[in-house]
């Protein structure tokens, strides 16, 4: 039970049921607005030209285009796949983590981050496909029955883990997001006409919100929800098991893990308040999302980064405590004084410095520096997989075997087409699809209702019952 | 086939309805609101039975599963990978996976085969504004006997209907 005079409220002003719909709808009904188009225009263009044609020139001219070399087998697409998923379990983790721990202030945040979800989701599944080199083998990952050899696929091996893990999610995900929206589509449909209507009709499923259908409904998406909590544990933890399954030191680790998935929902919850600070910004909803709602998740943000800030301390100390040279190398020599102290000091301060800052209120409760922190997050957390990937493989156990790593224009390219991939899906998302849960606002707003019948009303219906 | 409608605008006196209408034994067809209210599916005792249907999905995902992993790697073509058992202990990684997915899609098939959803499919009742703002109380009048239509319309009066409708 959600009690306001704790808490606080969780839609401001008053809010009557059809305000929230003609606010949340608002955005569709109208005309887009130039910015969307200006923003709608750029992310395209780095959609087409990334995904258009430097795609397939790495699948017509093969991997040779990227920076990968020998020694560094796993460059920027590794990192960018394992950067998207991170971000793509924001979905997850904010929408689900907190339906199950039944916290309501997720209500005006969750559709966004579940959106985002499917849409990083995509994105980071386009890398492991073209890293391949050649996708139109990929169908021997899957166990269709013994292969032309003869043979089944190896089910012991995490890279394999990551092909069902990651497609299981990316269909969880997506069918949470579409069955909570049934009852919004439903609400568009009554309020639009001709094609439109047509069109989410046929999406909303013939919803009609009757009591079995909602009692339904509620039962379907919490086993759903419960299913994909420990899912998303489960993606990430494979993820890094590509990772720590290897010999290689800075990568032969055991925390590896439970740090992947904290890292995963850091960026995540990063990427929810950037975009949420902009959609605020842009459709004036900060009735819907309050400062409280931006404390509440830089509070956790803030948590986490201590978490994270302690994994890298973790792993400094156990490569000193281990006395083992090649660790030692990679952590003390490479990662805090030697070629990529950069990278890594930059990871630092991202990651585990900056957040700090909301331990201020002033910080929390003001959107600018929200908004520059996640950004920051984001990019830490894109160089903390840039230092797990490249710097312990370019420079391992024998020097003389070193070799450094440098991107490629494809490779930045291939990366700015999924960043566009994920900006149009985004905007499409905020322009065609209601981007808060109606219904459950609604809900919230139900809570804050306080009306009583009338001593008349009362009296009525009590002669009523005397009658009976 | 005519209906009796009432229309609220507000669930605390949708609610105080529902209890009325409880009390009386008013034959309440349907009752259709833009949101969920628990309380109400609590009071006309609506249950479901897809979680327990989850967890004989569930049962079943991990079942399959484990026979599909076992008969691949330990009967029909047992690897010798560094000269590690056949009946890997990486088995319960894909089981929960496939188990997750399994019963995911399951239960959403039986959700949309129980409520009777479907691509495409018109909605079975329409009222304006009852996907916005408006809470609606359907009953069929052919269930209506003696006076009950009188109390209930009496109901609907004392509770504060916003328009009581007869479709």
């Amino acid at each position: 039970m959600y009690k306001k005079d704790v808490r606080g409220e969780l839609i401001l002003g008053n809010k009557s049921y059809g305000d929230i719909t003609r606010d949340i709808l608002k955005s569709q009904e109208e005309k887009a607005p130039l910015w969307w188009w200006l923003a709608f225009a750029v992310f395209f263009v780095l959609m087409a030209v990334g995904l258009g044609y430097f795609v397939p020139l790495t699948i017509s001219k093969g991997i040779g285009v990227w920076g990968n070399n020998n020694q560094v087998p796993w460059g920027w697409a590794i990192i960018n796949f394992v950067w998207w998923i991170g971000i793509g379990h924001a979905g997850t983790a904010f929408s689900i983590f907190l339906l199950v721990f039944r916290q309501k202030w997720r209500t005006s945040i969750n559709r966004a981050a579940e959106a985002m979800t499917v849409f990083a989701v995509l994105a980071a599944g386009l890398f492991p496909a073209i890293h391949v080199g050649r996708p139109w083998d990929e169908i021997f990952i899957f166990p269709y029955g013994p292969n032309s050899r003869g043979l089944w696929v190896n089910f012991n091996s995490p890279l394999l883990w990551d092909v069902f893990a990651i497609l299981t999610y990316l269909t969880t995900s997506a069918i949470f997001w579409y069955i909570g929206m049934l009852p919004d589509f439903a609400t568009v449909r009554d309020r639009s006409k001709g094609l439109k209507r047509k069109i989410f009709n046929a999406m909303s499923f013939g919803w009609v919100g009757s009591m079995d259908k909602w009692r339904k409904f509620e039962d379907a998406l919490a086993i759903l929800g419960g299913l994909a909590m420990p899912l998303v544990i489960a993606v990430h933890s494979i993820v890094s098991t590509d990772f720590s399954a290897g010999i290689l030191p800075g990568w032969h680790e055991t925390i590896f893990p439970p740090f992947f998935v904290v890292g995963a929902i850091f960026s995540g919850f990063s990427m929810v308040v950037t975009l949420m600070v902009l959609i605020r910004k842009a459709f004036k909803l900060q009735e819907y999302v309050t400062d409280d709602h931006f404390d509440a998740i830089a509070r956790i943000i803030t948590f986490v980064s201590l978490i994270m800030g302690s994994a890298y301390l973790i792993e400094l100390f156990i490569a000193w405590y281990s006395a083992n040279k090649f660790e030692d190398y990679v952590f003390v020599q490479n990662y805090l004084q030697g070629h990529y102290a950069v990278p890594y000091w930059l990871m630092l301060v991202f990651n585990a410095f900056l957040p700090q800052l909301f331990w201020i209120k002033k910080v929390r409760r003001n959107l600018t520096w929200i908004f520059w922190i996640t950004i920051g997050v984001n990019i830490g957390m894109w160089l903390e997989r840039y230092n797990i990937v490249v710097p312990p493989a370019a420079e391992d156990f024998l020097p003389a075997n070193w070799f450094h790593y440098s991107s490629t224009i494809v490779d930045k390219w291939v990366y700015l087409g999924t960043i566009g991939l994920f900006g149009v899906g985004v905007l499409l998302f905020i322009r065609f699809i209601p981007m808060m849960a109606m219904n459950e606002l609604k809900q919230q707003a139900k809570r804050h209702t306080e009306l009583k019948p009338t001593e008349e009303q009362y009296q009525e219906i009590k002669n009523l019952l005397e009658d009976e | 086939m005519s209906k009796l409608v009432a229309v609220y605008n507000d669930d605390r006196k949708l609610m105080e309805a529902a209890e009325q209408l409880k009390a009386v034994n008013a034959p309440v067809e349907e009752v259709i609101t833009p949101f969920v209210i628990e309380e109400l599916l609590e009071k006309f005792h609506i249950k479901s039975n897809i979680p327990l249907l989850a967890f004989f999905y569930g049962l079943f995902g991990v079942t399959s599963v484990f026979a599909a992993l076992y008969y691949t790697f330990v009967i029909s073509y047992p690897l010798n990978i560094g000269g590690k058992p056949s009946l890997s202990l990486t088995f319960p990684v894909l089981m929960f996976i496939g188990t997750v997915l399994i019963t995911v899609l399951t239960t959403v098939v039986t959700f949309f085969v129980q409520t009777k959803m479907f691509p495409g499919q018109n909605p079975e009742f329409e009222y304006p504004g009852i996907n916005d703002d408006k809470m609606v109380v359907l009953i069929d009048k052919a269930d209506l006997m003696g006076d009950m239509e009188n109390k209930v319309r009496q109901i609907f009066e004392a509770t504060g209907a916003e328009k009581i409708d007869e479709i």
